[in-house]
C-alpha cells in the first residue's frame, strides 16, 4: 500500500507520546504494564494484518460506501455515527491535551479559549479538505518534523544520565498479571491504520502482507521508547509523579552549543504541528464518516456545503464544553474510558468489515 | 458564505491580549539558594540572584542583586521578593540552585526541593549543588573572569568550559530522581566560596534526605568515574619510593553484581594513560613495572573508597538498584538487599596501559 498508510500509522504513534499513554502506562509500570504492552503488540499487529487483507478487496473505497452495499440501512447509518463521534472525540482528546500542554509549558498567561480558538480554527479548516489534500498536509508536516524526532530519539538514547538499571528494575515486573487500562492505551498507539476506512478511497496499491514486519517492528521501538525512556531518565519512582511524562523528559534534554539550550523548546515546536496534524486527521475522518451516515450526496448543493460545518462547529462546541465542565484529572478518567469504548468500536469495525469481505467473497466478484 | 469567513478573520482581532509582559519588564534569576535561617520569620533564609543586565550589548558585566528572604515556603519567598522588585520576577534562566550546606545536613530536603519539580519554569537541567560555607555566600561570589551574572558557576558544571575532574555535575532532575529512587543515593557537588572564586573539590552524599558524608577530591573524581561522567582525569602514583603522575585519557570504570552463595560485587577498570610528571627519570625497561604501581595504585583507591561506602551504608553508585534490576523477586528483594549490602564482598581487577612517557623519558 501506498507510502501514506505508514505515514498515519506513525503519526498516530508519535502523539500518543505526550497524550495519556505515557501517563497511564508508566502509573501502572509496577502492577502489569510490562505484559499489557506485549499482548498490545501482538493483538495490534494482527488486527492491523486483518484490516489491510479485508479492505483490499475493496480498492478505492471507504467504509461508506462498502456498508452500503452490504449491510442493512439501518445499522449503517448508526454505526457511523458512532464511529464518526469515537474519531471526533479522538481529537477533542489531543486537543485538550495540547491546550493544557501549552497553557503550562508555552504562555501560562494566555487564557485556554484563547489557545482552544486558535486550535479549533486551524483544525476545522483543514479537517473540511478534500482526503487527498490532507493526505498531502500530513505528508508534508512529517518530513518537517522527521529531523526533530530523529534528534529527540539521538538525545535519549545517547543520554549520559541515562540509566538502564532503572529500566531493567522494571522489566523485571514483566512477569506480573497485565492491566487492561494499560492495554487499551498500548493498543490505541497502532490505532492510525484504521484512518484508512476513508483514506482507502484515495489509495489505489493494496496492503502488502510481506511489509506488515514494518508495522510491528515500529510499534515495539515506539511503544518501548515511550515506556522505558521516561524510567530510564527519570527514575522507577519519581517518574510515576509526572503528569506529562514525556514534557519532563524532554526537559531532561541538554543542547549545549544551541541557541536554545533547554530540549524542552524543540520537543514543545515538534509536539505542536504533530498534534494538530493528529488532530485534523480524526476530524477529517470524523466528518466524512458522518457524512456517510447522513449520505450527504443526496441533499441539494447548499445543504452539501452547509451539513460539515454543522457538524464541525458542533463539536468545537463540544470541545469548548468539555474543557469548561471538566478538571483536568477528570479529562484523564474520560479518556480512559474512551479507550475501553474505542477498543470494542475497532473490534466491531473489523468484524464488520470482514462480513463485507466475506459476503464480497460469497458473490464471487 | 464569504461573510461568514470574514466574520471569522476578524474573530482573530477578539484575540489580542497583553499576557506578555516584554523583556524589559522582567527580572532574570539566574541563581537560587537556600539556606537555613537563624531568624524567627521562617525556616529557610531562602536567596535569588537577579541579573542587572548592562546598558550596552558589549560591555561585560556580572552586576547582579542579591536579594535575601527569610520563609517557610518558596512560594512565600518568592511572593515577599516581589514586594521588593519593581519587575516582574523570572525563573526561565535559573541555571543553578545551591542548597547551604546546614540546611542539608540538618533539614529534610525532599521538602524544599517540591517547589522545584512542581514550577513549570525551573529547568530540570539547572545544576544543583551544596553552598560552603552557606548558600548566600556562594550566590554573593563575583569573580574577576566572569562576563555575565553567574556564568561561572554553570561554566563549572557545564563541561563546554572547565573539565575539572572533580566537579561532580548534578542535574535537578537526576538528584530528585536519586531522592525518590531505592538504591541509589543523591550526590552534590561542594561548593567552596573563596574571596571571589569558587572552589569545587569535594562532594557530599545523602542519605536519608540529608547530607551524611563528605568525598575529598580523590574520592570525587573516583566517584565521577563510576557515574561515567568522567572521561579524562590524573592520577598521582606514589609507591615503593617512586612518585609519578599519570594521565588518563580513556577511564572505564564498570562493575558486575555477582549474586551467588557469597555476594561480591567486581569491579574492573580499563585505563589508558602516558606519564605527566615524574620525579625520577623513567627507564624504558621499568614501564611494565609503572604499570603494575599504577594498578595497584588505583585498586587500592577504588577499593577504599567503596568501603567507605558500605561503612557509611550510602550507595551513590547504584549497587542496590542494579540488584533490583537483576531479580525477579519484586517483593523481598529491597529487603534482602538492605540485608546483603553491609556484608557484600568487593573485588577489583585494574587493567592499565601505559602508552607512553610524554616527550622525554
Amino acid at each position: 500500500m501506498s507510502r501514506f498508510y505508514y505515514y498515519l500509522i506513525f503519526l498516530n504513534m508519535t502523539v500518543n507520546v505526550v497524550a495519556f499513554v505515557p501517563n497511564v502506562l508508566l502509573q501502572q509500570r509496577f502492577i502489569g504494564a510490562v505484559p499489557s504492552m506485549v499482548i498490545a503488540l501482538i493483538v495490534g499487529t494482527i488486527n492491523a494484518a486483518i484490516f489491510g487483507f479485508c479492505i483490499n478487496r475493496f480498492p478505492g473505497e471507504g467504509l461508506p460506501e462498502i456498508l452500503n452495499r452490504y449491510v442493512k440501512p439501518w445499522i449503517r447509518t448508526l454505526f457511523l455515527l458512532l464511529m464518526g463521534v469515537t474519531w471526533f472525540i479522538a481529537g477533542i482528546i489531543t486537543i485538550l491535551i495540547f491546550v493544557d500542554v501549552s497553557k503550562q509549558y508555552i504562555n501560562p498567561e494566555m487564557p485556554e479559549w484563547t489557545f482552544l480558538f486558535i486550535f479549533l480554527a486551524f483544525v476545522v479548516l483543514c479537517a473540511k479538505m478534500p482526503s487527498i489534500k490532507v493526505l498531502y498536509l500530513l505528508e508534508l508536516l512529517l518530513i518537517l518534523n522527521l529531523p526533530l524526532v530523529a534528534i529527540i530519539f539521538l538525545k535519549v538514547y545517547t543520554h549520559p544520565y541515562f540509566s538502564w538499571d532503572a529500566v531493567k528494575e522494571v522489566g523485571t515486573h514483566a512477569l506480573t498479571i497485565p492491566a487492561w487500562d494499560s492495554f487499551t492505551v498500548a493498543l490505541y498507539t497502532f490505532a492510525g491504520y484504521l484512518n484508512m476506512v476513508i483514506f482507502a478511497r484515495v489509495m489505489k496499491d493494496q496492503f502488502q502482507f510481506k511489509r506488515g514486519w514494518i508495522i510491528g517492528s515500529v510499534a515495539f521501538v515506539n511503544l518501548f521508547t515511550t515506556f522505558f525512556i521516561p524510567i530510564g531518565l527519570l527514575g522507577t519512582e519519581a517518574v510515576g509523579h509526572a503528569r506529562y511524562p514525556w514534557v519532563m523528559t524532554a526537559d531532561t534534554i541538554r543542547f549545549d552549543l544551541s541557541p536554545i539550550e533547554r530540549g524542552i523548546g524543540l520537543f514543545l515546536l515538534l509536539y505542536v504541528s504533530i498534534s494538530l496534524t493528529s488532530a485534523l486527521i480524526h476530524w477529517h475522518v470524523g466528518l466524512e464518516l458522518m457524512k456517510g451516515a447522513v449520505n450527504v450526496k443526496k441533499y441539494k448543493a447548499k445543504a452539501q456545503r452547509i451539513i460539515p460545518w454543522m457538524v464541525t462547529l458542533l463539536f468545537c462546541g463540544v470541545t469548548f464544553a468539555i474543557n469548561e465542565l471538566l478538571f483536568q484529572s477528570q479529562i484523564r478518567s474520560f479518556s480512559i474510558v474512551w479507550y475501553t469504548i474505542r477498543l470494542f468500536g475497532e473490534f466491531l469495525l473489523i468484524f464488520l468489515l470482514g462480513y463485507c469481505a466475506w459476503r464480497r467473497g460469497h458473490e464471487g466478484v | 458564505m464569504r461573510g461568514f469567513k470574514l466574520l471569522m478573520v476578524c474573530l482573530f482581532f477578539l484575540l489580542a491580549g497583553c499576557g506578555y509582559k516584554d523583556i524589559d519588564k522582567r527580572f532574570f534569576v539566574v541563581a537560587i539558594g537556600v539556606d537555613k535561617s537563624n531568624s524567627d520569620h521562617g525556616k529557610y533564609k531562602i536567596t535569588f540572584k537577579v541579573a542587572i543586565p548592562p546598558d550596552k550589548p558589549s560591555a561585560k558585566s556580572n552586576e547582579a542583586e542579591i536579594i535575601t528572604t527569610d520563609s517557610d515556603s518558596m512560594t512565600e519567598a518568592v511572593r515577599i521578593t516581589r514586594a521588593q522588585l519593581d519587575k516582574e520576577i523570572d525563573f526561565s534562566h535559573t541555571k543553578a540552585i545551591i542548597f547551604g550546606q546546614s540546611l542539608v545536613q540538618k533539614e529534610n530536603v525532599s521538602e524544599i526541593i517540591d517547589w522545584f519539580v512542581r514550577r513549570r519554569d525551573i529547568q530540570r537541567i539547572a545544576y544543583t549543588g551544596v553552598g560552603s560555607p552557606t548558600a548566600l555566600e556562594v550566590l554573593k561570589v563575583r569573580p574577576a573572569f566572569e562576563r555575565l551574572p553567574g556564568n561561572s558557576l554553570f561554566l563549572y558544571f557545564g563541561r563546554s568550559g572547565t573539565e575539572a575532574p572533580y566537579v561532580i555535575t548534578e542535574p535537578l532532575f537526576d538528584f530528585y530522581r536519586r531522592i525518590k529512587e531505592k538504591g541509589i543515593d543523591p550526590v552534590l557537588p561542594i561548593i567552596q566560596a573563596e574571596g571571589d572564586k569558587y572552589s569545587i573539590l569535594s562532594s557530599a552524599i545523602f542519605k536519608n534526605y540529608r547530607m551524611n558524608l563528605t568525598l575529598n577530591d580523590l574520592e570525587s573524581e573516583i566517584l565521577n568515574s563510576f557515574l561515567g561522567r568522567l572521561k579524562k582525569t590524573d592520577f598521582k602514583i606514589q609507591a615503593n619510593g617512586e612518585s609519578f603522575f599519570v594521565f588518563a585519557d580513556s577511564v572505564k570504570l564498570n562493575y558486575d553484581l555477582l549474586a551467588g552463595e557469597k555476594p561480591t560485587i567486581h569491579i574492573h577498570c580499563k585505563m589508558s594513560v602516558t606519564i605527566e610528571e615524574s620525579k625520577q627519570t623513567l627507564a624504558l625497561e621499568k614501564m611494565h613495572q609503572l604499570q603494575i604501581l599504577t594498578e595497584q595504585e588505583i585498586r587500592k583507591n577504588v577499593l577504599k573508597l567503596v568501603k567507605k561506602f558500605q561503612q557509611a551504608n550510602v550507595d551513590p553508585i547504584g549497587f542496590g538498584l542494579r540488584y533490583r534490576g537483576s531479580h525477579l523477586n519484586n517483593q523481598t528483594e529491597w529487603q534482602k538487599w538492605e540485608d546483603i549490602y553491609p556484608e557484600i564482598e568487593f573485588t577489583m581487577k585494574a587493567e592499565v596501559k601505559v602508552r607512553g612517557t610524554g616527550s622525554i623519558y
